[in-house]
């Protein structure tokens, strides 16, 4: 049981990145990558929890109650803006690169000349 | 490389790695037994030195103040860079909205769809306004307050044409609305620096905890991230809408 948050992290970015090794669609291989990426929340998140904590909120709580880490749930927080932000970028250049050579699938694109 | 050659490739190197990974994950102190110190010094000193309750709030914005400084001009970089992909190319034109996929009729809104539009719009900027402005009292902040703001937008997509989306960001200076923010928690960080004080050092007063006005700039930079993330995020879906529904290649109707 105390291995199964990093186990589920594993198979998340495993499972992520056998997405993205096999994909034939850009847009396909984004939703891969975020799968990935989302393992990092995960691992994030679990490393910072303590058995029985609530949220690192204070309001109306008796002092001394267990409360999980904030800085592993700020850098998760830090994670989502970058990953959202790749994201966006990646799906930019899948869509100009489709209007250039007609097609999605990153194997059969044709290099392109700046 | 064919694809099968391809998988059996993988397969092998993400056995050996997932091995490895979850190898070193087992050396780590196990789930549930947090061993700080980190967490644990923020949250003993955030209510006395931050008049703060909120853990997240306290270390995105004040412990580690600068880093969020650094991601907020991540992405302030990315939707710049994301609008200058996006711009018309010469051999491009612009033409009215309709749906890109041939013979498909533009998509007619129901009235149902269009009235729960109308009433989502508000109160998903209400929600928005203020998950921004109690950042810093409860679960939320800039970030979430300002994702939840561009997406009151998209209600106004969803229930209504494409131009009505494309005239807030042509008659409103959204874009001005964007730099605004990212400069405003630029500016907020550097004001310490003015007075001979270490970058993003507040200077203002803590205020009683759990006030609305406390936690002393924090709410500030709480209000410059989310309008910087509101703005950005709708130029983002205005500029991918209008890929999709008005521009097209020279020569092709």
């Amino acid at each position: 049981m105390t291995l199964l948050p990093f186990a589920v992290t594993v198979w998340l970015f495993l499972v992520g990145l056998y997405g993205v090794a096999t994909s034939r669609n850009t847009i396909h291989l984004v939703s891969c990558l975020f799968v990935a990426q989302s393992s990092t929340y995960v691992l994030l998140l679990s490393i910072g929890y303590r058995k029985g904590g609530t949220a690192p909120i204070v309001d109306k709580l008796p002092s001394g109650a267990p409360l999980v880490d904030p800085v592993v749930q700020s850098l998760a927080l830090t994670d989502i803006v970058v990953g959202a932000t790749v994201s966006a970028l990646i799906l930019i250049c899948a869509l100009q690169a489709h209007k250039k050579g007609g097609t999605l699938d990153p194997r059969r694109e044709t290099p392109m000349r700046g | 490389m064919s694809g099968r050659l391809r998988v059996i490739l993988f397969l092998a190197a993400a056995a050996a790695f997932g091995w490895g990974l979850l190898d070193a994950l087992a050396g780590i102190p196990p789930f549930g037994d947090y061993r700080g110190p980190y967490g644990d010094v923020v949250l003993q000193t955030m209510g006395e030195l931050r008049h703060t309750q909120q853990g997240v709030a306290a270390v995105t914005f004040d412990y580690r103040g600068f880093d969020t400084l650094g991601e907020e001009f991540i992405l302030f970089a990315a939707v710049a860079g994301a609008l200058l992909l996006m711009r018309r190319q010469p051999s491009e034109k612009e033409r009215g909205a309709h749906d890109q996929a041939p013979g498909h009729p533009a998509a007619r809104i129901g009235p149902a769809c269009r009235v729960s539009g109308l009433i989502m719009f508000p109160f998903t900027l209400l929600l928005g306004i203020y998950v921004v402005l109690h950042g810093h009292l409860s679960p939320g902040g800039g970030f979430q307050g300002g994702v939840l703001l561009a997406s009151a937008f998209y209600f106004v997509y969803l229930s209504g044409e494409f131009e009505d989306l494309a005239s807030f960001v042509k008659e409103h200076p959204v874009e001005l609305t964007e730099s605004a923010g990212a400069a405003a928690f630029a500016l907020l960080a550097a004001i310490p620096l003015l007075l001979g004080e270490p970058c993003m050092k507040n200077i203002l007063p803590f205020g009683e905890k759990g006030e609305l006005l406390s936690s002393g700039m924090l709410p500030l930079f709480n209000i410059a991230v989310g309008i910087e993330v509101g703005a950005g995020f709708l130029l983002l879906v205005h500029a991918f809408l209008k890929q999709v529904l008005l521009i097209r290649k020279e020569g092709k109707k």
